[in-house]
């Protein structure tokens, strides 16, 4: 039991942790933090990523000895939920991305080309972050803000439909819109393409002048990083430093055109997606915390409070405290049982009780006697 | 009878008083019940204190002694003193302002309380019927009520005080109230009532039961209560009889009668309640509003329950 606590508790830190991670992720994004910090990111989370894909397993073996366990655990017990905040995540999103970290400095050699095409596509469809949205109704589970289990198990269950709606309605759009930010990118390269073409077309008397004319074009585009003639630096907008330190091979891209190449960031269009995800995240922690703290309250205010109550009243022979009957909620089912409770049961309680105390029956029996024997 | 003999009984009491279903009830009912259990089961308890476990070598009446006075010895050790502190320090002025004769000296009103209270704690009818007493000091819901009571002047400060002219302060009429509940208990005495031609002695019980009999009981215990406390006038000694009355028995000006009445039904099995579950209402406001439902059927004033509801639910008790 104590090992079984533990591990719950170790889960709902794991939680709490890969809902900051994920934040800062696209914080960092955003920002543009250093590589180094988001390289930090990414390796937390594939360590997430892995932890709750075991969690999912062991989970499944537990309740994997029957059918109907099995059945429990996935529809009852979010077991759903797992599974999509953990497999699917792993090897879409946290893997591929790590891969492509390590792999990193062999990605030009050649060999490893064609394995990493196919990831940076696998990593390019950004849907499966949003997945990541999914893990803040694991922390519904955890966090008992009520004592009420049928409150827990009510609201939980109406957050975890609000949010996997808020997801799917996401899911869709980044299908059917450029949420990924690849047209953006393909219309960049074009646009620069354009430029060192048309820059490339004209006539100079000599190549040090198509150098200045490209050099005073760009050198203001905050998006040209550098730009090359003849595989020769001509101009450099970023230091190198500040080049090494900040932009990682997803950060730009390589456009050539005529003797012309260059590095093209595209920072700003991480950011605006960063932007878009962030505040996605937001709404979906933002309604999960509603839900949490104002939605339960109420449900317990008005619901199971006034059952738990009756319950202690039903069951309890000397429990005999009166239900708050709110006048604005009076003409609502659960408030006019309540109110039969007060009216017609209590009172009929404390006439039974009454006769039985004036009787003075006491519970005791011979059995009572017959355990001091055995003494 | 010896001192093993006494030891069991009293390892055999203390196992009573162990059990789940007694541990939790204050020590008045607990005896009640535990004499209760006795009288019910006697047929196989004297089989049972037959068997060499408990007493082989005693008769019924020798078993039936000893326990019985073990559970008096420690039933008076936990409640008595209580009582009677009580009476070494209330301000006897009070009587002295409602007994019309001359006013008597403290020292002496003391000790007659104290030896009555003495004498009719011997009684067990008594005793069982002294648990809200006992309740009601120890949480002294007489003050609460009372300093209320006096502080919002509606209906009920007008029976007490005015329809049954009692003119007390509040602290007097605190201390007048809480001799009312213990002496009430009194009233479950048996006396001899020759006078109305009853050949057994009765208590309150019995002579309830008697048709056209209760006035006259009424007359001989107050004498006798009398001659026991000369320092109470007639109309307190009634006050306190008929607080064990229901409202239609009892006359307009009896509005203390009438308030002990239900305090004392209230606070007879009166068990306080730790933490009030969230959503539930307090639990005196909820028990006179149950009460008020049952009015009829108690034979408690309507009225004063009204108004003890209300009180209690504004100081949320």
């Amino acid at each position: 039991m104590k090992i079984k606590n533990f591990l719950e508790n170790f889960i709902l830190i794991a939680i709490v942790l890969v809902l900051i991670q994920t934040f800062l992720s696209e914080v960092s994004l955003y920002s543009q933090w250093s590589i180094s910090s988001r390289n930090f990111l990414i390796y937390c989370g594939l360590f997430f990523d892995f932890l709750f894909s075991i969690e999912f397993t062991v989970r499944s073996i537990v309740a994997g000895k029957s059918k109907k366990q099995l059945f429990r655990y996935w529809f009852f017990e979010r077991g759903w939920v797992d599974f999509i905040s953990s497999f699917p995540l792993l090897l879409l999103d946290s893997g591929p991305s790590v891969y492509l970290l390590l792999a990193g400095g062999i990605h030009e050699s050649g060999s490893a080309m064609g394995v990493l095409n196919v990831l940076k596509v696998v990593k390019a469809v950004r849907v499966t972050r949003i997945l990541r949205l999914v893990r803040i109704i694991k922390i519904f589970g955890k966090i008992h803000n009520a004592e009420s289990k049928m409150a827990q198990h009510h609201t939980s269950t109406i957050a975890t439909t609000a949010v996997f709606t808020i997801v799917c309605a996401l899911v869709i759009f980044s299908v059917f819109t450029d949420s990924s930010g690849i047209e953006k990118i393909r219309n960049r390269k074009s646009e620069y393409e354009n430029y060192l073409a048309g820059i490339s077309s004209l006539n100079y008397s000599s190549m040090n002048e198509q150098i200045k004319t490209a050099k005073r074009f760009f050198k203001r585009d905050g998006r040209m990083i550098k730009l090359f003639y003849n595989d020769e630096l001509v101009l450099l907008n970023v230091t190198d430093d500040r080049f090494k330190k900040y932009f990682d091979m997803e950060d730009y891209f390589r456009v050539k055109s005529g003797n012309f190449s260059g590095y093209i960031s595209i920072v700003d269009i991480h950011r605006d997606i960063a932007v878009d995800h962030i505040k996605n995240f937001v709404i979906i922690v933002s309604v999960v915390l509603s839900f949490m703290l104002v939605y339960t309250r109420h449900f317990v205010q008005n619901i199971s409070d006034l059952i738990h109550i009756m319950n202690k009243g039903f069951r309890k022979k000397n429990y005999n405290l009166q239900i708050k009957i709110k006048d604005e909620y009076s003409d609502q089912e659960i408030y006019r049982l309540a109110r039969f409770y007060n009216d017609a049961y209590l009172p009929a309680k404390m006439k039974r009780m009454q006769a039985e105390k004036d009787k003075k029956s006491s519970s005791l029996s011979m059995k009572d006697l017959l355990s001091f024997n055995k003494k | 009878m010896n001192e093993e003999d006494r030891k069991r009984a009293r390892d055999f009491v203390s196992h009573l008083f162990r059990n789940p279903n007694i541990k939790d009830e204050p020590p008045l009912i607990a005896e009640g019940l535990l004499l209760n259990f006795i009288v019910q089961n006697t047929e196989q308890l004297k089989l049972t204190f037959k068997t060499p476990q408990f007493f082989p070598h005693l008769s019924w009446n020798e078993v039936l002694q000893i326990i019985i006075s073990d559970l008096y010895e420690r039933i008076s050790a936990e409640v008595l003193p209580l009582l009677t502190e009580f009476f070494e320090n209330i301000n006897y002025d009070v009587l002295n302002k409602l007994n019309a004769g001359s006013p008597l000296p403290r020292n002496f009103q003391k000790e007659k309380s104290i030896a009555f209270l003495r004498m009719i704690f011997k009684n067990r009818d008594v005793r069982y019927n002294l648990n809200s007493a006992v309740t009601m000091l120890n949480y002294e819901i007489i003050d609460k009520y009372v300093n209320e009571i006096f502080e919002q002047r509606g209906f009920l400060y007008n029976e007490i005080v005015r329809v049954q002219r009692t003119n007390l302060e509040v602290d007097e009429y605190i201390v007048f109230l809480k001799i009312l509940m213990i002496l009430r208990s009194a009233a479950f005495m048996k006396i001899d009532c020759q006078t109305i031609g009853t050949v057994k002695k009765i208590g309150l019980n019995e002579a309830l039961k008697m048709r056209g009999k209760f006035s006259g009981f009424l007359n001989e215990m107050t004498g006798y209560i009398r001659s026991n406390l000369p320092n109470l006038s007639d109309k307190t000694i009634r006050l306190a009889i008929k607080s064990n009355l229901q409202d239609k028995m009892t006359e307009v000006e009896e509005a203390s009668s009438r308030l002990l009445y239900i305090l004392c039904t209230r606070y007879h099995n009166y068990k306080p309640v730790s933490r009030v579950d969230r959503g539930a209402e307090s639990p005196d406001k909820s028990w006179y509003a149950i009460a008020r439902k049952n009015a009829e059927h108690y034979g408690f004033d309507k009225r004063m329950l009204e108004e003890l509801y209300r009180i209690a639910g504004d100081n949320n008790w």
